[in-house]
């Protein structure tokens, strides 16, 4: 065989390597909170609450969700709560001074934040009000599990 | 030139283009052009400050909105929610709020992006032009003229699954020019400092700023494209599907929009493609699909109690 599409094929298997990986990678929560759940599936039992930031081992992956390892709890977490990326909580930590850049870590608080919103609402003289009222619009997880029983409906993944 | 020099050379050029197809392929622009400024400065060819002004030039290559965490993503959409709300005051009814974010909620987390940094939320606008908009960060307003299109709890939820695969797509942040994307994630990656400075502030602003106005005036004015359209009736479709309502009532809510279609009115005719072009997107993503009716009797009467004298 020659040696440039071995090694081509060497680089590709290099990129592929993350992928293939993820099954051992560490994961961040990159919303505000989310639950570690004993089933793939938002009926499913909490064990535990994950917070912004909290880094998790993720052990296996189905249907979008990722089975993970938090301070010696396992549970499951849906894959859209997490990020690769790894979120540092304060921008004085030591991966930020040396000037890691977005594509591994993403500074929680940074950028678009309350800060600028605050600027931005004092500059155009908005009243949020309403959307603060809108984000205490939570549904309880009992009631809505009896809205879909009652109306036969379901969520994706397994209850039990 | 003898064979043995000829094959040295040959594995040395492999050599080097294996290392930069490994690098153009996993680590992007961004990072190589960190690893060029590195030896820049490292061989004394750069300051430090002209390597961060260049590496921060070569981030505004890949910035794209794919790049803006839940949480910037969360700010926007609360500014968004909040320019929506200054022209369109909330509907004040709580049994029909509630009602919303339950059918809404269920939709959300059926969906393929059901985490958010702040969750969905749902609230009816007290206007009676057909309309109802999604803020990237999730806030889903559905106006009073809307939701009396709607006949069942099937109906709602196909007005609000395709709100939803809006922000699945992100849909939202597309529509917010790049340059500004670029200011508020190099500020965010650079800046290693507790606090940002002033300036650093005022640019922000000025970026956050034209990011709401860039998504506000695609919600209320000019609309997304074809394509999103598209991309979010097919969503909704799947979304109506796993829940298990019946998809095709989607079709129907769009049959009765398209009898009083006026794209020179306010609102989805003035923002959205013709319904009967949506009708044949959304008859090819329902396909072979046979839904199963059940429950539609008490669905039916916690909906007519609920939203019954929108």
């Amino acid at each position: 065989m020659k040696p440039i599409p071995v090694l081509i094929a060497a680089a590709l298997l290099l990129c592929l390597g993350p992928a293939v990986a993820f099954a051992q990678t560490t994961m961040s929560v990159e919303v505000r909170e989310t639950q570690l759940r004993a089933t793939p599936s938002f009926l499913g039992r909490v064990d535990a609450l994950l917070q912004y930031g909290d880094q998790v081992s993720v052990l296996e992956e189905a249907q979008g969700w990722a089975r993970v390892r938090h301070q010696g709890a396992t549970g499951w977490v849906h894959g859209s709560a997490l990020t690769t990326k790894r979120i540092v909580m304060q921008a004085g930590d030591a991966s930020a001074q040396r000037g890691a850049t977005g594509s591994e870590v993403a500074l929680a608080g940074r950028g678009f934040n309350q800060e600028v919103e605050d600027r931005y609402r004092a500059e155009q003289g908005l009243d949020f009000s309403g959307v603060d009222r809108m984000e205490g619009y939570g549904v309880d997880p009992e009631r809505l599990a009896a809205f879909l029983s009652e109306g036969q409906l379901q969520l994706p993944g397994a209850t039990q | 030139m003898n064979r043995c020099t000829d094959l040295s050379r040959a594995i040395r050029i492999a050599f080097i283009a294996t290392l930069v197809l490994a690098a153009i392929g996993c680590a992007g622009l961004g990072s190589i052009t960190e690893i060029g400024t590195g030896v820049a400065v490292a061989t004394g060819r750069m300051t430090d400050q002209q390597a961060q002004s260049l590496t921060r030039t070569a981030e505004a290559v890949e910035r794209s909105a794919e790049d803006i965490t839940p949480e910037q993503e969360y700010y926007i959409g609360r500014s968004v929610g909040a320019v929506i709300l200054d022209q369109y005051p909330p509907y004040d009814s709580a049994t029909a709020t509630e009602y919303l974010n339950l059918v809404g909620q269920a939709l959300a987390l059926a969906s393929d992006r059901p985490e958010l940094f702040g969750g969905y939320r749902f609230m009816i606008l007290e206007a009676n032009e057909v309309n109802a908009f999604a803020t990237p960060s999730g806030l889903i307003f559905v106006s009073r003229g809307m939701l009396r299109l709607t006949r069942s709890e099937d109906d709602l939820a196909a007005v609000l699954a395709h709100e939803i695969g809006h922000i699945q797509h992100r849909h939202g942040l597309k529509a917010i020019r790049t340059s500004r994307i670029t200011t508020a994630l190099t500020s965010a990656a650079l800046t290693g400092a507790q606090f940002a400075t002033s300036a650093e502030v005022a640019e922000l602003t000025a970026a956050f700023e034209g990011s709401i106005t860039d998504i506000t005036s695609t919600l209320i004015n000019s609309g997304y494209s074809r394509g999103a359209e598209r991309e979010a009736d097919e969503a909704a479709v799947e979304i109506m599907k796993r829940v298990g309502y019946d998809p095709t009532a989607l079709i129907r809510v769009l049959e009765r929009m398209g009898e009083g279609w006026d794209p020179a009115g306010p609102g989805f005719a003035r923002t959205h493609p013709a319904p009967d072009t949506r009708i044949s997107v959304v008859q090819r993503a329902i396909g072979s699909y046979r839904h199963q009716p059940v429950g539609a009797a008490a669905r039916q009467r916690r909906f007519d109690r609920a939203l019954g004298s929108i």
